[in-house]
């Protein structure tokens, strides 16, 4: 089952729309920044209030699990083609260094592997240096229920 | 004052809820500590922004993943170490049940403090301990050098 290297608009906007409907995504001020060949790619400006602790100034390791599940989660509906309610299982995250609250986050996720109740998905979260190179913060590997019964409606 | 500085007086006090000041994302997100029976239990006060699922009207599994992380970190200052900030390596989650609209608490137990590494194990439950939401084993390295 492959799924379609580009999705429609209104998948793109469905997609969109999920995400800024999820308040804590809105909380952290997350964006879409695009969906195409299994990849979903969230972005999220860092500021100060996502500190970890006082001093030191680097951002909480739950700022990048949340754009990473978000990213993740998006993924397998990518894959799916089709909004259906999906249940976090597990997450594994590598935190490859600090990350200072300046700039932005971004991460990529894509679902590897989907079968009629699970999907595997493995995410990266980066911040982008002034040379454009993108530099890894956090990986990630995921598992989700997909509960084909439930629908999301946006 | 920084937050290793603030910890003496927080024992004293035995009042780890005047640590949190210092854990600016943890504040926002509504996370608050307090002892009960001698343990730390850090909580997440139900709030509109840790919805992650309007339609199923379910937390977020970040906001919960940040609890976890956020009692185990607590829980080691607490307990074990009194110098430097924990670093965390990794984060391993796993969610047992979808985290209903109302308070969470967490606890962290600590099954092993080696030299470098710390190992934590945490749970978040919602009415009952003994039916945890989600369950998490993460590493901290002590002594992060490679700056």
């Amino acid at each position: 089952m492959s799924p379609p290297a580009v999705p429609t608009p209104e998948q793109l906007l469905a997609l969109d729309r999920l995400l800024t409907l999820s308040p804590h995504n809105s909380f952290l001020r997350m964006k879409l920044e695009s969906a195409k060949d299994n990849r979903l790619s969230v972005s999220l400006p860092l500021r100060d209030e996502l500190i970890a602790s006082e001093p030191g100034g680097m951002v909480h390791g739950g700022v990048v699990g949340s754009i990473l599940d978000t990213s993740c989660s998006l993924a397998v509906m990518l894959r799916l083609g089709k909004l259906i309610r999906v249940s976090t299982l597990d997450m594994r995250i590598d935190y490859l260094r600090e990350l200072p609250a300046e700039g932005t986050l971004h991460s990529r996720s894509s679902c590897y592997r989907l079968t009629d109740q699970m999907a595997f998905v493995r995410g990266i979260a980066f911040t982008i240096d002034k040379d454009g190179n993108e530099d890894k913060v956090a990986k990630a590997a995921a598992t989700f229920l997909v509960i084909h019964q439930q629908r999301v409606a946006v | 004052m920084s937050v290793l500085q603030a910890l003496s007086k927080a024992q004293e006090a035995r009042d780890p809820q005047s640590l949190i000041t210092y854990f600016p994302y943890a504040n926002a997100i509504g996370i608050s500590a307090t002892l009960s029976d001698g343990e730390l239990v850090a909580q997440l006060a139900f709030d509109q922004h840790i919805i992650g699922d309007l339609g199923a009207a379910a937390l977020q599994g970040g906001a919960i993943s940040t609890l976890l992380e956020s009692v185990a970190v607590l829980t080691i200052l607490w307990k074990i170490e009194k110098i430097q900030m924990p670093q965390m390596m990794n984060h391993s989650v796993e969610y047992l049940s979808s985290g209903r609209p109302k308070p969470t608490f967490a606890r962290a137990e600590i099954t092993r403090h080696g030299h470098q590494i710390t190992n934590v194990r945490t749970i978040a439950w919602q009415d009952d301990q003994s039916a945890p939401i989600a369950a998490a084993h993460t590493h901290f390295l002590l002594n992060p050098t490679a700056k």
